[in-house]
C-alpha cells in the first residue's frame, strides 16, 4: 500500500516494477530450492557445486553449475513425485452406472437422466459415413411416402426430406414483395442499361412510354420471308388465354424448375396487352445462346482460336438489349422510347436486321464447336 | 348532356368536335389520351352542373364566371375540355388559352402601347401571342364563324381585304401578327355586340383559361428601364383576366361562360393569389369583407402585391369550383373503362375500385389514371437474383 506522500510523486515512479530487494529474494529462493532438490539426488552430490553461503544470491542459471543433463532432472524430479501421474479422471463412478448397478427404483432417477439412459445393449444407430456425399434418390427410394403426403421412414416426419422442421409457407410471399426486387427482372435490366449519368428516375420514365408503345402496337405478325425468326411463343391453339401457368411451386419437388422460361403461353394476339411479357418474350427469343471467345495463338501460325462459350440467362439478355440499343440508335425518331419500342416492335415482327446478328454468333458456334475443349484451363496435352 | 344519370360513364369525343378540340390546343400531350383509340372522358358530377350552366346560359344569357381551383392531377384542366366539348357541341363560340405560362416567360415578341397620359401605367401588347390566339379561335370555330358577317365598319384596318366574314377577319389576325392586336380588338368588338337575328346573330362564348395563376404576379419582361414588368400590364391579359373578376351583370352581352383554372404542377408560388381564392371563398359561403371570419393578409409576410389584392374588389361574382377526388361509383365507371379498354388486367369488384380509390389519395382522377393504365409484372415473374427460393 503506497503510502500518501507516493501519491505526490510524479507517475514514473509508480511501482509496477518490483523493486530490486524483492527481485534479489525471489532468486536467492529459487536458488536454494534448487541446491535442495540437487542434495536429493543420489550420488550426484559431487556435481554440485552450490554457492557458498554469504555471497550475493544470484538468478535461477547463475549460482549453480547444471552438469546435469535436462532429462536426467526431469527423471529426478519424476521420482520425486512420484511415476505414476495422479488419476484426476478416474475418481469417481458415473452417477447413470451406480444406480444401474444398485437396482434404484425409477421413480428416484430425474427425468433428465432417464431420457438419457438407454437400455443395455442399444449403441449408435447412426452409420458412421464419412462420405458428404448422399444421393437424392437413395434417401427417395428408402423413405415411402403415405396416402396422407407425408413421407414416412425419416427420423422427422413433418418435415420436407433433409429438414427437421416443417418449411415456412413461402405461397403468399412473392419475389415482387421484397423492397430491392419490386420490378419485373427484364424490365429492370432494360431500364439500368438506358440508365445515363445515374438518372434512373428519367430511364424509369422512359421505360414507361416504351411499354405504352408496345402496348398500343399492332400484335407482331410472322414474317414470311424469314420463317425462322419467330418469337419464343407456343403458337398452338390450345394455349389458354385466361390465367397463366406458374412454374413448379412445390419446395420439395425435385424436378428443377425453370424460373427464368419466358411466357410461353400466351397467344401472339394478345401479347400487346401484356407488354412486360412482349419485352420478355422478344429479348429472350432474339437473345444468343452463346458468345464466341477469341483465345490467342491456339489456331496454329499466331492465329486466335474461336471458342464458344455458353451463357447465363441474364447474360444473354444484356447482349439482346445491347443489340437492341445499338440498333434502335440507328432510327431517325428523336425520342429514346419511341426508337427502342420501334425496334422491338421489329424484332418482335422478324424484319430487324438483329437477326442477322444472332444468326451470325450462332453459326459460328456450330462451325467452331470443337473448340470447346481447347484452352480450357489445366494442361495441355501434347 | 346534364343528364345526372350518365355520372359515372366514360363518353367517347368523336367526330368534327374532335377537330374542333385538336385545334383550340384542349388535349395536352401530359395526358393519356395516347393509350385508346377514340378520346373518352369520365362524366363526373362537376360535368353535370356544366352542364346545368349551359342550359341556364341558353336560356337567359347569362355570363357565369368560375375560378376552378383543385390539388394535382384532380381534373381542371379535362373540365376545361369537357366545357368546350359542351359549347362546341352547343354551338357556342370558344375562346381556349391552354397554358397561361407563355405569357409571361418573355418567350414572345412584346410592345409597348402609347400612353393616352402621361399618369397611365404603360400597358405592353404581345403580338405573335394574339396571333396564336386568334388562330385557334379561327380554326375551331370556323364554321360558325363563316356563316357570320362583321356590323361594325372597323376603319383601322387596311383597305382592300376581303372581309366578308369573321372567318376572314380572324383569320388575318392570325397569319400576320403585326395586324393581330387591331385584330383582336376588332373580333371582340364584334363578338361582345348584342345580338340581333340573321346573320348578325352571335352566339355565346366560352372563356378557357389554363393556369391563371401564372398570371398572379411579376413576368419575366422588362420595361425600357430594365424593371420587371407585371402580368396585369399586359393587355391580353388584363382584357381575360376582367372576363373572370368582374361585377358588371353582363359582361358578355350575348351571355357565356367564362372558365379559368389554375395548375398545381411546376407553379409557382403567389401567396397573394392564395388569398385570394380564400376569400372568394368565403365570399361565395356568404361572409362578408367586414365579417369576423373573413381571410386577412398576413402583416407579417412580405409585401402583398396590391394588383392582386384589388382583384377582390371584382371578384363578389365569380364562383369558385373545387375539385375533389371521385366518388366510388364514378371511380367505378372510370376503372371498368379501363379494364374494358384491356389496360387493367384484374377484376373490377368493390374491393379493389376502394383500394384504387385509397391508393389515389382518395379518388384523385390523375393518380387513378395512372393506377389504371399500369403494366404490372405476373405474380411468377422470377430470375436471377430471387430472393425467395421457388424450388427445392
Amino acid at each position: 500500500m503506497p503510502s500518501p506522500s507516493c501519491l505526490l510523486r510524479p507517475v514514473r515512479q509508480a511501482a509496477f516494477r518490483p523493486r530490486p530487494q524483492v527481485l534479489k529474494r525471489k532468486l536467492a529462493l529459487i536458488a536454494q530450492t534448487q541446491t535442495r532438490l540437487a542434495s536429493n539426488v543420489s550420488g550426484n552430490d559431487q556435481k554440485f557445486t552450490p554457492a557458498p553461503p554469504g555471497e550475493e544470491p544470484k538468478g535461477p542459471n547463475e549460482g549453480v553449475s547444471h552438469s546435469m543433463h535436462v532429462t536426467e532432472e526431469q527423471a529426478a524430479y519424476d521420482k520425486i513425485q512420484g511415476d505414476t501421474p495422479p488419476d484426476i479422471d478416474g475418481q469417481g463412478t458415473p452417477v447413470q452406472e451406480v444406480l444401474q448397478r444398485d437396482g434404484v427404483s425409477e421413480d428416484k432417477i430425474p427425468q433428465v437422466m432417464k431420457d438419457d439412459m438407454q437400455p443395455p445393449g442399444s449403441g449408435q444407430k447412426r452409420s458412421y459415413s464419412t462420405s458428404a456425399r448422399r444421393l437424392a434418390h437413395t434417401d427417395m427410394a428408402q423413405s415411402q411416402i403415405s396416402e396422407n403426403g407425408m413421407v414416412v421412414g425419416m427420423e422427422y416426419p413433418d418435415a420436407g426430406p433433409g429438414h427437421k422442421f416443417p418449411l415456412p409457407d413461402v405461397s403468399s410471399v412473392s419475389r415482387l414483395d421484397h423492397l430491392k426486387r419490386r420490378y419485373d427482372p427484364v424490365v429492370e435490366q432494360v431500364t439500368k442499361s438506358i440508365m445515363r449519368d445515374g438518372k434512373l428516375s428519367l430511364a424509369q420514365k422512359n421505360m414507361s412510354t416504351i411499354l405504352s408503345i408496345l402496348r398500343t402496337a399492332p400484335p407482331p405478325q410472322l414474317n414470311p420471308a424469314f420463317p425462322g425468326r419467330t418469337l419464343l411463343l407456343s403458337d398452338s391453339a390450345s394455349a389458354s388465354t385466361s390465367t397463366p401457368q406458374p412454374p413448379n411451386q412445390n419446395p420439395f419437388s425435385p424436378v428443377p424448375t425453370p424460373p427464368d422460361a419466358p411466357p410461353t403461353h400466351l397467344p401472339r394476339s394478345t401479347l400487346p396487352l401484356h407488354p412486360i411479357e412482349y419485352l420478355t418474350t422478344t429479348i429472350d427469343s432474339i437473345a444468343p445462346l452463346v458468345k464466341i471467345r477469341q483465345q490467342k495463338g491456339l489456331a496454329g501460325g499466331g492465329a486466335s482460336l474461336p471458342i464458344p462459350v455458353p451463357l447465363g440467362i441474364r447474360q444473354r439478355r444484356r447482349q439482346a438489349i445491347q443489340w437492341i440499343l445499338a440498333a434502335a440508335d440507328a432510327r431517325k425518331e428523336v425520342k429514346l422510347a419511341e426508337r427502342v419500342a420501334k425496334t422491338l416492335v421489329e424484332i418482335a415482327e422478324g424484319r430487324s436486321p438483329v437477326w442477322e446478328r444472332r444468326g451470325m454468333v450462332h453459326r459460328l458456334g456450330v462451325s467452331a464447336r470443337s473448340n470447346v475443349r481447347s484452352g480450357r484451363g489445366g494442361m495441355r496435352r501434347r | 348532356m346534364s343528364d345526372s344519370g350518365r355520372i359515372g360513364q366514360v363518353l367517347a369525343l368523336d367526330g368534327p368536335l374532335l377537330d374542333q378540340l385538336r385545334e383550340a390546343k384542349a388535349f395536352k400531350t401530359t395526358q393519356n389520351w395516347n393509350l385508346f383509340r377514340t378520346p373518352s372522358t369520365l362524366f363526373r358530377q362537376e360535368t353535370a352542373e356544366l352542364g346545368y350552366d349551359i342550359e341556364d346560359v341558353n336560356d337567359q344569357k347569362t355570363t357565369l364566371k368560375r375560378l376552378i381551383v383543385g390539388e394535382k392531377m384532380s381534373g381542371k384542366s379535362v373540365h376545361l375540355l369537357q366545357a368546350m366539348s359542351m359549347a362546341y357541341l352547343n354551338k357556342w363560340m370558344v375562346i381556349n388559352v391552354p397554358d397561361c405560362q407563355e405569357y409571361v416567360l418573355n418567350q414572345s415578341a412584346y410592345a409597348p402601347l402609347r400612353k393616352k397620359n402621361e399618369a397611365d401605367e404603360q400597358v405592353y401588347v404581345q403580338p405573335q401571342l394574339t396571333s396564336d390566339l386568334l388562330t385557334r379561335f379561327a380554326y375551331s370555330n370556323s364554321n360558325l364563324l363563316s356563316k357570320l358577317t362583321p356590323i361594325h365598319n372597323h376603319s383601322d384596318l387596311p383597305k382592300g381585304r376581303n372581309v366578308k366574314t369573321l372567318h376572314d377577319l380572324a383569320m388575318i389576325g392570325a397569319q400576320e401578327s403585326s395586324m393581330a392586336t387591331r385584330i383582336w380588338d376588332a373580333v371582340w368588338k364584334e363578338l361582345t355586340t348584342k345580338s340581333q337575328d340573321g346573320k348578325t346573330a352571335r352566339p355565346p362564348i366560352l372563356i378557357a383559361i389554363d393556369g391563371i395563376n401564372f398570371w398572379m404576379g411579376m413576368t419575366k419582361y422588362h420595361s425600357a428601364d430594365y424593371k420587371p414588368i407585371h402580368a396585369h400590364q399586359f393587355k391580353l391579359i388584363k382584357q381575360l383576366l376582367t372576363q373572370v373578376f368582374n361585377t358588371t351583370p353582363n359582361s358578355l352581352p350575348n351571355g357565356g361562360i367564362v372558365l379559368a383554372c389554375t395548375t398545381k404542377s411546376n407553379h409557382p408560388s403567389y401567396p397573394s393569389f392564395d388569398l385570394l381564392v380564400n376569400q372568394i371563398r368565403a365570399l361565395n359561403q356568404g361572409t362578408q369583407r367586414l365579417d369576423p371570419g373573413f381571410p386577412l393578409w398576413d402583416p407579417y409576410l412580405k409585401e402583398a402585391d396590391q394588383r392582386v389584392y384589388d382583384l377582390l374588389n371584382t371578384a363578389r361574382n365569380t364562383q369558385l369550383v373545387e375539385l375533389k377526388g371521385l366518388s366510388k361509383p364514378e371511380s367505378k365507371g372510370l376503372l371498368e373503362y379501363f379494364a374494358l379498354s384491356g389496360m387493367l388486367r384484374e377484376a373490377v369488384t368493390d374491393n379493389t375500385v376502394a383500394e384504387k380509390w385509397t391508393l389515389s389519395g382518395g379518388g384523385v382522377v390523375g393518380e387513378m389514371c395512372k393506377l389504371g393504365a399500369r403494366a404490372r409484372t405476373s405474380m411468377f415473374a422470377t430470375g436471377p437474383r430471387e430472393g425467395v427460393r421457388m424450388r427445392a
